[in-house]
């Protein structure tokens, strides 16, 4: 289990986690849902322990950033680094021995091209195939779908079911709300650094009124389209 | 245009704060190490003249960035956009034509300003897609991606000591060796994204010594052929050549650990000063490598723990 205890995250004098409380099990899915600027990214990167942060994030089975695999909004990849040698250099970096990397292609990527010259779906599906590949007990995704054609978001739909099967924790974050009504067991409504709401499947559509609520018709008059 | 200017401004006095310096400090010393180093450049080398033009050209060449001309095109009207590509390519080649003024080579002045003003009709590329093979495969590291960019020098390198054999010049040999050596030290130049050092499950001892053992097989390869040849063919003084790789290795092991030591914008222009140092003092590195190596753990503690 992941518990997350009164964590706040500060860049100067700008508060963009306010006193966050969650706790993640192993077999469930969790979906952090808010807008732009909500807070997500940074809720990940302090959980993965690349951003530091006040609070406490305990983990019971050790040290959760080995067996964490983290999936980046826009995952940047190196020049001149072609797609089997980032999928090696994933494993490789988690002293895994055996890599079979042309069997795990399942989205059928052109291994052999640089991985900077592929498209921005192309690109998530190669990072989430490499986080795949080291086998990890905790998957953070964040905007898995981003970018991704349909065909490809029906595999990772599948994936996360299947993951959830071996018991594994996994956190995402999506704009597309359908893709968390069908995956997600949890949602929590990110804004402005402060988790506003927690909820299981049967609430998932009153935190979809009270984002969509928000706002919206005020924030476009504001515009004033002519 | 202005304005685009005013903001090129910004960029270059932003990336000074971020490398840690007042611009007003920073601007002085960069232009006395660039006049110090040409002026050096023109007493040592012969045909200097023609040489750094060539450097010049160079240097103004791989400073055009595909993306920002992309965004420049798209943004502005066709004869601005002209105005902006000209001006920018003058702007790099003044230093050089500067300096040319100073050491009298007015011809070359205006050969240079010529170059600048061509090349800004140059189109540059924005990505290379033919994948050029390396022996490093199996350990993705900052040696695929220096080689890659690299690969040209080796022939070059392994020509000097194929001269070193047939000339019996031993000093172009170990000339070879060094510069291999300093070609890979440029490997560690550039800082990792955090996320390329999150994703190891090594503490930070751990990941530096996996990174210098890295380094060295790696250089080894490199190495070996100039190295085989010095040692065949001038076996008497086996003993320098292993002095002048062993402090070849301490200087590369230096850059792996000053790689990680710091993470800032502007960390290869510090690595440069540092290397330079180094090249004319080597027993320095008795001081600069434990302290890189302290820094490094401290820097990684954060990623790794």
């Amino acid at each position: 289990m992941i518990s997350i205890k009164s964590l706040s995250k500060n860049y100067n004098d700008n508060e963009v986690l306010k006193d966050i409380n969650l706790s993640f099990n192993p077999g469930e899915i969790h979906g952090i849902v808010g807008e732009n600027g909500a807070g997500k990214t940074t809720l990940f990167k302090a959980i993965a322990g690349i951003e530091s942060f006040e609070g406490v994030i305990g983990y019971s089975k050790g040290n959760l950033k080995n067996v964490m695999g983290f999936l980046q909004t826009d995952p940047y990849f190196l020049s001149k680094i072609t797609g089997k040698e980032y999928l090696r250099l994933l494993c490789k970096a988690r002293s895994q021995k055996e890599i079979a990397i042309s069997e795990k292609n399942i989205f059928d990527l052109p291994l052999d091209q640089y991985a900077e010259t592929y498209s921005t779906g192309m690109q998530k599906k190669l990072a989430l195939t490499g986080i795949l590949m080291q086998k990890n007990d905790v998957y953070i995704l964040d905007e898995p779908f981003n970018g991704v054609d349909i065909h490809s978001n029906t595999i990772i739909n599948q994936i996360l079911l299947k993951l959830k099967e071996l018991n594994k924790i996994i956190i995402l974050s999506s704009h597309i709300f359908s893709t968390l009504y069908d995956t997600c067991d949890y949602l929590h409504y990110l804004k402005n650094g402060s988790i506003l709401r927690s909820a299981d499947k049967s609430e998932f559509q009153t935190i979809e009124k009270e984002m969509q609520g928000a706002g919206i018709q005020y924030k476009i008059d504001k515009l004033n389209l002519k | 245009m202005k304005y685009y200017y005013q903001l090129q401004y910004r960029r270059i006095y932003r990336a000074f704060k971020d490398f840690g310096t007042e611009p007003v400090i920073g601007y002085p010393i960069i232009a006395f190490l660039f006049g110090w180093m040409s002026l050096s450049f023109f007493d040592r080398v012969l045909y200097a003249n023609y040489i750094y033009i060539f450097i010049a050209t160079i240097f103004a060449y791989s400073l055009t960035n595909a993306n920002h001309i992309e965004f420049l095109k798209q943004h502005f009207l066709a004869a601005e956009y002209r105005k902006i590509m000209i001006l920018n390519n003058l702007i790099k080649v003044i230093p050089f034509a500067l300096l040319l003024v100073i050491k009298g080579f007015f011809i070359e002045v205006f050969v240079l300003c010529v170059i600048g003003f061509l090349i800004s009709f140059l189109k540059k590329g924005k990505r290379q897609t033919i994948i050029i093979p390396t022996p490093f495969g199996k350990e993705p590291t900052e040696f695929i991606i220096g080689f890659r960019k690299t690969f040209w020098v080796f022939p070059l390198v392994y020509g000097l000591a194929g001269i070193a054999m047939y000339k019996e010049n031993y000093n172009l040999g170990i000339f070879a060796l060094v510069l291999v050596l300093l070609v890979c030290s440029g490997y560690y130049t550039k800082p990792d994204p955090a996320y390329y050092i999150w994703i190891y499950d090594k503490n930070p001892k751990e990941f530096l010594k996996h990174k210098v053992m890295l380094a060295w097989k790696n250089s080894l390869l490199l190495v070996l052929p100039i190295l085989i040849v010095l040692v065949v063919f001038y076996a008497k003084e086996t003993h320098l050549t292993l002095l002048f790789l062993l402090v070849g290795w301490l200087y590369l092991i230096m850059y792996v650990f000053m790689k990680y030591a710091f993470e800032y914008y502007g960390l290869g222009i510090f690595q440069g000063i540092v290397g330079a140092l180094c090249l004319l003092f080597p027993p320095i590195m008795i001081i600069t490598i434990p302290y890189f190596y302290k820094e490094a753990l401290r820097n990684l503690n954060q990623s790794l723990k």
